[in-house]
C-alpha cells in the first residue's frame, strides 16, 4: 500500500557562467538556483494495483520513485510505503519494497546469476526452501534456468532484465518500483516481461508503480494512470478514461470501389485527404459527435469497398498530456 | 551476517576468476622496489664508509620497503580504491540503499575479500623471495613474528578502509575526491614510514608519529614481520590502531548520513 499527500522535491543546482573567467567566479561565488522537479503530488496505490507513471523525459518520474523507495529526501510533503516513511531507510521497510532500474543493472556482472541470487538471499535472510520455492517459480515461468550458472556480463540484454526481476522479486516484495524495465529490449523480451509481470501480480499482488515511454507495456500492464508534466501532475485516472475524456475526434478511412468519385468527395468534405503512402486510401478526422452523419452522407455519395472508423491513437493523447500545455487532466 | 560472509566469498570468487592481473602488477612492482632499494641503501652505506644503520641489515632494509609495499597493495584494492565515490557519483549507491544491510558493512565485505586475496598472493611472492633470496642475510620471521603481522594487517586494512570511505564520502559535494585520496597515499608513505623505517627518523618525530593513525599502515607491520617489535609495542600499536579505526568510522559514518540527506541518485 503507497500513499502519498503534498509530496514535493525542489533541487538545488549550483550555475556556473561559461569559461575560465566563469569557473574562477563560481570557486568564490557560487550561484544557487532551484529546480521543482516535483510539485505537491498525492495519490495512493492498493495491493494488486499497477500504476502507470507517464511523463516525458525530465517530468520528475523518477524522482518520485526514489523518493517512495526511500534512495531520495523530499522537499516537502509525506509518503507512507506499507506504513513506513521510506527516506528513514528502515531494515522492515527495505524487506518489503523492490526497484528495478532499467537503466541500472543491480546484479553483479562478474558472479553467475547463480551467485548473485544466493548473496541476496542471505541479504534478505530467506528461508532455503521458500527461496528455492520462489526461484523456481521465477526460472520456469522466464525460462531462465539454462543461464543460471553464466556470467551476467555474458547475457543479452533481454534476459540480463530477466535476472534483474528475479533479484528483485526473490524476496517477494509487497511493493514494486519499476523504472523502464523493458527499455531497448526486442519486442519477444518485451512481451515476455509484461507477460511475466501480469502474471506476478495476479499471483502474488503488491502494489506497482510502472513508468515506461511505451505505450505497449501501458496498455498491457496499468489500469490506473499519473500523468505528470515538468513536474506537475495533470491526469490521474483510469486508462480507459483518457480516451473518453481526451479522445474528442474519430479518424475515417476508407477505399472507393470507383476511384472517379474521389473529387466529389473531397468537394464535400474538404477536409478529406488521400494519403500519400498509399494511393486510394482516404483519411478524414471529425469530431465523435458526427460519426453516423458523415458515415451515411459518405454512403450515399460513393460506394466504398472498405470503411473504418478509429478512436485516435492511445499514444498520442498521453503524449500531448504530457507536453502540450493547453492540454490539463 | 551470513550476508558478510557471502559478499566476502563473492569478491574472493571475482578475485579467483581475475588473478592475473594482481600478480603481474604485485611482481613488477615488488621487482621495481626491491632492486631501487637494494641499490640506493647500498649506495647509502658506502657513502657511509660501509657503516650501516642499527638493527638493520642491508637486505633488512630491502625486506622492509618490499613488506610496505605489499602492504599498501593488501590495503588499497584498486577496484576499491574510489569505489566508494563512484557509487556517489554514477548512482549505483541506489541499489545499495534499498538493501536491508548496512552499505559501509558491504563495501567493507568486498573490500576484505579482496584484500585477504591480495595477502595470499602478495605473502607467498614475498615468503618466495625470502626464502630463495634473502634468507642468508635476513632470518625467516618466527611464528610470534608472523601472529603480530597478521593481527596489524588486519587492523591495517579496516582502518585505512575507514579512511579512504570518510575521503569518498565527501563526494556527495565534491566532483573530485581523488586528489584526497592520492594526498593521504603520499601522507602514509612520509609520515606511516612507506619508504624508510620510522626507527630512522629523529627521534621527537618517532614520539610525536607514534600517536598518529599512520605507523600502522606501514612501518608497524613490517616491523613486526623483521622481529624488531616487543609485545609492549605490538600491544601499543594496535591499541592506537583501533582507536583510530572507531574515529574514522564514527567521521564517515557521520559524514555519509549527511552527505545521503542531499543525495540525487544521479545516473539511474
Amino acid at each position: 500500500m503507497i500513499k502519498v499527500r503534498e509530496l514535493q522535491k525542489t533541487y538545488r543546482i549550483p550555475e556556473k557562467d561559461p569559461g575560465l573567467i566563469g569557473s574562477v567566479r563560481s570557486l568564490f561565488n557560487r550561484k544557487w538556483i532551484d529546480r521543482h522537479a516535483l510539485a505537491p503530488i498525492s495519490f495512493e496505490v492498493a495491493p494488486g494495483e499497477i500504476i502507470g507513471l507517464l511523463g516525458a523525459n525530465g517530468a520528475g518520474k523518477t524522482t518520485l520513485i526514489k523518493m517512495l523507495a526511500g534512495i531520495m529526501h523530499p522537499t516537502a510533503g509525506t509518503a507512507e510505503v506499507q506504513g513506513f516513511i521510506p527516506w528513514e531507510r528502515k531494515n522492515a521497510f527495505k524487506q518489503q519494497i523492490a526497484i528495478v532500474l532499467g537503466q541500472k543493472s543491480q546484479l553483479w556482472p562478474d558472479l553467475p546469476a547463480a551467485d548473485s541470487l544466493l548473496l541476496l538471499r542471505e541479504i534478505y535472510g530467506l528461508e532455503w526452501t521458500a527461496y528455492q520455492k520462489r526461484l523456481d517459480f521465477f526460472l520456469d515461468t522466464l525460462d531462465l534456468r539454462k543461464l543460471l550458472k553464466t556470467q551476467i556480463r555474458r547475457l543479452s540484454l533481454g534476459e540480463r532484465m530477466k535476472f534483474e526481476l528475479v533479484a528483485a522479486l526473490i524476496h517477494e516484495p509487497k511493493v514494486i518500483f519499476l523504472d523502464e524495465p523493458t527499455i531497448g529490449l526486442d519486442i519477444g523480451s518485451q512481451r515476455a516481461i509484461r507477460s511475466f509481470l501480469n502474471d506476478y501480480r495476479k499471483t502474488f499482488k503488491p502494489a506497482m508503480i510502472l513508468t515506461s515511454h511505451y505505450m505497449e507495456d501501458v496498455e498491457a500492464l496499468c489500469e490506473r494512470l499519473l500523468i505528470l508534466r515538468e513536474g506537475e501532475l495533470v491526469y490521474a485516472g483510469s486508462l480507459s478514461n483518457v480516451s473518453e475524456r481526451y479522445a474528442q475526434g474519430r479518424n475515417i478511412r476508407l477505399r472507393l470501389k470507383d476511384e472517379s468519385l474521389k473529387r466529389v468527395l473531397i468537394e464535400t468534405y474538404p477536409l478529406m485527404r488521400e494519403d500519400s503512402e498509399q494511393p486510394g486510401l482516404m483519411r478524414l478526422h471529425i469530431s465523435k459527435d458526427e460519426v453516423s452523419e458523415t458515415v451515411l452522407g459518405i454512403l450515399k455519395l460513393a460506394p466504398v469497398t472498405d470503411l473504418a472508423v478509429e478512436e485516435e491513437d492511445l499514444g498520442n493523447i498521453i503524449d500531448a498530456l504530457q507536453t502540450r500545455k493547453g492540454v490539463r487532466g | 551476517m551470513k550476508w558478510f560472509r557471502s559478499v566476502l566469498a563473492g569478491q574472493i570468487h571475482m578475485r579467483l576468476a581475475y588473478p592475473w592481473g594482481f600478480w603481474t602488477s604485485l611482481i613488477a612492482e615488488l621487482f621495481i622496489v626491491g632492486s631501487m632499494n637494494w641499490f640506493l641503501w647500498n649506495a647509502i652505506i658506502d657513502s657511509r664508509g660501509g657503516v650501516g644503520f642499527p638493527g638493520f641489515t642491508t637486505w633488512g632494509l630491502v625486506l622492509y620497503t618490499m613488506i610496505t609495499t605489499t602492504l599498501r597493495k593488501v590495503q588499497v584494492n584498486s577496484e576499491q580504491f574510489i569505489g566508494i565515490a563512484e557509487d556517489i557519483y554514477t548512482g549505483s549507491l541506489n541499489k545499495y540503499l534499498v538493501y536491508p544491510v548496512p552499505y559501509f558493512g558491504f563495501r567493507f565485505a568486498m573490500h576484505l575479500g579482496s584484500s585477504l586475496m591480495s595477502l595470499l598472493q602478495s605473502g607467498a611472492a614475498l615468503g618466495f623471495f625470502w626464502y630463495f633470496a634473502a634468507r642468508h642475510a635476513q632470518p625467516l620471521p618466527t611464528v610470534s613474528a608472523i601472529t603480530q603481522f597478521l593481527a596489524m594487517v588486519m587492523v591495517s586494512i579496516g582502518l585505512r578502509f575507514v579512511i579512504n570511505s570518510a575521503i569518498q564520502a565527501t563526494a556527495f559535494w565534491f566532483e573530485q575526491i581523488w586528489a584526497l585520496l592520492v594526498l593521504f597515499s603520499f601522507l602514509i608513505a612520509l609520515l606511516g614510514g612507506q619508504l624508510i623505517p620510522l626507527s630512522l627518523y629523529p627521534v621527537w618525530a618517532q614520539e610525536i608519529l607514534q600517536y598518529t593513525p599512520f605507523p600502522i599502515l606501514a612501518a608497524l607491520p613490517a616491523e613486526a614481520l623483521l622481529g624488531r617489535l616487543s609485545w609492549l609495542q605490538f600491544s601499543v600499536g594496535m591499541g592506537i590502531g583501533c582507536f583510530w579505526s572507531l574515529i574514522f568510522y564514527g567521521l564517515a559514518n557521520f559524514v555519509f548520513r549527511a552527505g545521503v540527506r542531499d543525495y540525487s541518485g544521479i545516473g539511474a
